[in-house]
């Protein structure tokens, strides 16, 4: 377990003004270390100031025990690259060019590339999915493509380190995915530390050895994700209200129930959670049960701050929470049948639909109709059946 | 792929260049048959004026002109990939006109020695002096000023600053002064002498020993700055670099020759979009070599086109060059 | 067929009126009046005092004779002064050190005549309050502000430089603005008869030596075109002028080697570039010129070099210069006690 980088009472900032400071930290090699925060916050200072575009205006910074101060730029250059937010527009050179640069540190003062360095070369274009764009100018390709060919050129520069500012931002989802998995692998098969502030804190929670969070100028909290990822951390971070964040599940949910609970939506395995988001968005009040509490539709709807009835992970519904579903039903006006899977641990789910009906409150089914038969024999019948959620939103208008 | 276009731009612009040459020596306002000046060039035998003419005016001046041509060529190549911006050159950025206000000076106030006027030396060292100072001032305030936008707004100012002084300088200076002023500010390869090409060629074997060292840390410049630090480049010597050699590249061209207008914006385009790279490996000999062509080419067609009258060698070059780069610009593929 | 008619027509009318001119200058005499051309072609009315109602634009017509004129260059003054109304010039754009005709040095001591600023920036409000009756100039840009103010401009100059006939008749025109052509035609053909004088003396002649003029900058070469005066004043001269294929308004930037060719025979040199540029010797002259150490050319070793200047500019005197530069080529058959015009520089 060695130490790669190590920071002491370290305090960044431009000129006279301070940004960020008290940093005492420290990352063995091989870990990944995201770095979340507001904009503002000072991330990229930081990031800036270790991988020394920018002198520190305090304290000392150690690269492989060796302090930052003391190495030359070409040294620090063969032991951390950089990928910046700035994003690099070199005209008319191909992929290959543009990742040879990276070889910057180790070729001779005329720059020639050796049979060794176009090696690195080609392992870097591999190790990011981009060895067929080797001969494509870069100023052609896609943002996701550049991006991964930015990556390509800090991985050919061989470093213990590397930094990122905000890689992802700008990218589509898949390429986002892409080039964090490039990361992590980068990290956990070739043992290069990685060192990235990041905006998606679901991505960062799930991938990250440590995460750093950063507010106005100080740090927050240091340490394994799931330490320092909860609810309270990030609406610190983020100043957040209204918004929820479920650290189970590391996303965040902007709807809100509202307080009238008129819909019951028997739901479970997932089936509820595209009725919640649907039915909160257009301002319906709802209510959902029984979902056991490993259920990913109780995660989702305690985000959302919608009442669940819930049993227990694996429990058979007891007597109680079937009772408590009973009487929401009651003061609800409508039933919803989400076409949830039927096993032996909810069929009392199935004597919610007969109570509703018995209730004659309105019952709506997702099933299809001989499905419905076979669960619920000639009350199939009563059901009012619907293709999805937006002919029930048609209905109740 | 590319290698093979870029060994075959190579041989054919030095053919062309090689063409060209022979052409302008075959060509002038005063016509010597060929298998004269075939014997001029080699056996150094002929009846004395077209000998003279050969060896004391032609040859000279297209030596000169091509080399100018690749040293404006390579200057403008520099300070556009230094400030990052396709629209910089020597003109842009007031440098031309530093050295025509210490040119100025030196012409103007009438700066002389003894009774024989100003020594044309003096000239071109003033010329010199002033490209060098406007450029360490803009290089200088480069590492302020990050943006470069502004920065180019600075070297518009300077230019014009450098522009107001000098034309103060004319509304007070004797009218004979000024006539010769005013030749000299229309740039032209005319009159330049063996020895003004020695200096240049002597500059040349010095300048391309920095410029083959300054290729790598310029190619790490086309990221940008800072990405350039984290490369390893040493930002300070590069700045002093790129000062010393674009000053010089640009300063002994318009202390011989006066200021030359367009070549040095133009030709790196140029170089940039027939070899399609960036790799300044290749744009700095490509430029040179392109450069020479062009200059060439323009000064070949500044002495004939109204023989024996001359035109001013900024004229052509624009004229010609122009709807060159335009042309260029408008089939490319990727920005630069 | 019907704008021939019409031109058919305007031609005949215009040869109807008794008409002189010489080159793009023109007069035309009709009854009480005269309409005259200018250098640039354009059409101006002189009327006499009396005359009314003329239906023409007002700054193009001018009442004469005329009591105030603005000049721009040193020859229209010197042939306003030969016409003897050289009272008549009120302002002028060249300062009091540059002028050399004793009468507007005066005028500009004793503020008689008003310096208006360089040809490049003229003070307009001092123009207009002088209130001139014409401004001869050769500047066309000023037309437009002029003809704003209503003050007629009157260009003395040609597209195309004039050669000696103009360059002497330009008195005529001249003279019109003063009822002086009786005069002007007396001058003229006492120029021609002085010129004819030498042409007659030449004939004998065989050998004419070979004459080039111009200026030699460190670096460039310009000479006076074949179509000048200057040249033909040297051919008329009994010199031979060797830039017969130069063409131009003015002085022209020739190629070196074109310039070479020629000087490297030229016996003489006439040059504007003299003590005022620091050439006082050809040692000199060589020092200012990389050009010259360059190339040997004979004026610099057997031949000789003159300088001329501001006189040959403010003087009236055509012919005066033709039999200098004839006693400078064929001394023994034009003796001449004093230099006024070219200077030897040794």
């Amino acid at each position: 377990m060695r130490s790669v980088l190590k920071t002491e009472e370290l305090c960044v900032g431009y000129g006279k003004k301070e940004i960020v400071s008290g940093i005492s930290q420290e990352i063995i090699k091989g870990q990944f270390v995201s770095i979340l925060g507001p904009n503002g916050s000072g991330k990229t200072t930081i990031l800036k100031t270790l991988a020394k575009v920018i002198a520190p205006l305090r304290g000392r910074i150690y690269i492989n025990g060796l302090l930052l101060d003391r190495l030359s730029s070409k040294e620090v250059a063969k032991n951390l690259s950089v990928v910046l937010t700035e994003r690099p527009s070199p005209g008319l050179l191909t992929a290959f060019e543009f990742v040879a640069l990276g070889r910057y540190p180790y070729t001779d003062i005329f720059g020639r590339l050796t049979e060794k360095d176009k090696e690195k070369i080609k392992e870097a274009l591999q190790l990011v999915n981009a060895k067929e764009l080797s001969e494509r100018y870069f100023g052609e390709l896609s943002d996701g493509e550049r991006q991964k060919l930015v990556i390509a050129r800090a991985i050919a520069q061989e470093p213990e380190i590397i930094i990122l500012d905000e890689p992802t931002i700008h990218l589509d989802p898949k390429n986002k995915i892409e080039l964090l998995g490039i990361l992590y692998r980068l990290s956990k098969k070739k043992g290069v530390t990685v060192l990235v502030s990041l905006h998606d804190i679901d991505v960062a929670s799930r991938i990250s050895d440590l995460v750093l969070l950063v507010k106005e100028g100080r740090i927050i909290d240091f340490g394994p994700p799931e330490k320092v990822i909860n609810q309270e951390r990030i609406a610190q971070l983020y100043d957040l209200k209204d918004v929820h964040f479920n650290s189970k599940l590391y996303t965040f949910e902007l709807l809100k129930n509202n307080k009238r609970k008129d819909i019951f939506v028997i739901a479970g395995a997932g089936t509820g959670t595209p009725l919640y988001r649907t039915l909160l968005r257009h301002g319906f009040g709802i209510v959902t049960g029984i979902i056991h509490e490993n259920d990913i539709d109780f995660h989702v709807a305690n985000s959302m701050k919608v009442e669940v009835v819930s049993e227990r992970a694996f429990q058979k519904i007891g007597k109680n929470t079937l009772k408590k579903a009973f009487s929401f039903i009651a003061h609800a006006k409508a039933v919803i049948d989400s076409d949830f899977p039927v096993g032996s641990f909810n069929r009392e789910n199935i004597d919610l639909i007969h109570y509703a009906i018995k209730k004659e409150k309105k019952a709506y089914t997702l099933r299809k109709k001989k499905e419905a038969y076979e669960l619920y024999g000639n009350l199939s019948k009563k059901l009012i059946y619907l293709n999805d959620v937006y002919s029930f939103l048609e209905e109740r208008r | 792929m590319r290698r093979i276009r870029h060994t075959t731009l190579f041989i054919l612009s030095s053919i062309l260049f090689l063409f060209l040459l022979l052409i302008n020596l075959a060509f002038g306002s005063v016509h010597i048959p060929f298998k004269d000046i075939f014997q001029i060039v080699f056996m150094h035998s002929s009846d004395s004026t077209a000998c003279s003419i050969i060896w004391k005016i032609r040859l000279p001046r297209i030596l000169f002109a091509s080399l100018s041509g690749a040293y404006l060529s390579v200057g403008g190549l520099l300070l556009q990939v230094f400030f990052r911006n396709p629209i910089v050159g020597p003109y842009v950025l007031g440098i031309s006109a530093g050295a025509t206000l210490m040119v100025g000076i030196v012409m103007l106030l009438g700066i002389s020695i003894g009774l024989a006027g100003i020594h044309p030396f003096y000239i071109s060292l003033a010329a010199a002096f002033g490209a060098f100072c406007v450029t360490a001032l803009l290089v200088a305030l480069s590492a302020k000023v990050k943006d470069i936008v502004t920065l180019l707004v600075i070297g518009l100012m300077m230019g014009y600053l450098c522009y107001a002084v000098t034309s103060i300088l004319i509304t007070f200076a004797a009218k004979e002064k000024v006539k010769g002023f005013v030749l000299w500010q229309m740039g032209s390869f005319s009159g330049v002498v063996w020895k003004e090409f020695y200096i240049l060629l002597f500059s040349a074997l010095f300048l391309s020993i920095l410029l083959s060292i300054i290729k790598k840390p310029l190619n790490a410049f086309l990221l940008g700055e800072e990405y350039a630090k984290t490369m390893g480049v040493n930002i300070k010597l590069l700045r002093n670099l790129i000062v010393i050699i674009s000053s010089l590249l640009a300063g002994l061209v318009t202390a011989f020759a006066g200021p030359v207008a367009f070549i040095g914006i133009a030709v790196p385009h140029m170089a940039r979009l027939l070899f399609k790279t960036s790799d300044n490996g290749i744009l700095i000999p490509a430029s040179a070599i392109l450069g020479a062509d062009v200059t060439v080419l323009c000064d070949l067609v500044a002495r004939l086109l109204m023989s024996p009258v001359e035109l001013p060698i900024s004229a052509i070059t624009a004229l010609f060059g122009a709807p060159v780069v335009i042309f260029l610009l408008l089939k490319r593929r990727a920005t630069i | 067929m019907r704008y021939k008619i019409v031109i058919l027509f305007l031609i005949v009318l215009l040869s109807c009126g008794h008409q002189q001119s010489s080159g793009p200058f023109s007069i035309r005499y009709g009854k009480g009046y005269k309409e005259i051309t200018d250098g640039i072609g354009r059409r101006f009315v002189l009327v006499s005092k009396n005359t009314k109602n003329i239906s023409y634009e007002k700054s193009r017509v001018i009442k004469i004779p005329i009591k105030k004129a603005v000049v721009y260059s040193g020859y229209t003054a010197a042939l306003i002064k030969e016409l003897g109304h050289v009272n008549s010039i009120v302002g002028v754009v060249v300062e009091k050190k540059n002028w050399h005709i004793p009468e507007i040095r005066k005028g500009l001591e004793t503020g008689k005549i008003v310096y208006l600023g360089e040809f490049s920036a003229i003070d307009y409000e001092k123009l207009s309050a002088l209130k001139p009756d014409v401004v001869f100039t050769w500047d066309e840009g000023l037309i437009p502000k002029l003809e704003e103010i209503g003050i007629p401009c009157v260009i003395t100059s040609t597209k195309i430089a004039p050669n000696l006939s103009e360059h002497i008749r330009l008195i005529l025109f001249l003279s019109a603005f003063y009822n002086e052509e009786e005069k002007a035609k007396r001058f003229i053909k006492e120029q021609f008869r002085r010129i004819e004088e030498i042409s007659h003396k030449l004939k004998s002649v065989s050998h004419k030596p070979k004459v080039i003029w111009g200026d030699i900058y460190p670096k460039k070469v310009l000479v006076e075109p074949e179509n000048s005066w200057a040249a033909e004043a040297v051919r008329k001269a009994g010199g031979k002028y060797l830039f017969n294929d130069v063409q131009g308004a003015s002085c022209m930037q020739i190629t070196v080697e074109k310039f070479f060719s020629r000087a490297k025979d030229a016996d003489i040199l006439i040059t504007y570039r003299g003590p005022e540029e620091g050439i006082t010797s050809k040692k000199a002259f060589k020092e200012a010129s990389e050009l010259l150490k360059t190339i040997e050319i004979k004026p610099m070793n057997e031949g000789k070099i003159y300088f001329t200047g501001w006189r040959l500019w403010e003087t009236a005197d055509t012919a005066g210069i033709i039999y200098e530069l004839a006693s400078i080529f064929h001394p023994k058959l034009f003796p001449l006690k004093k230099h006024n015009y070219f200077f030897e520089i040794k």
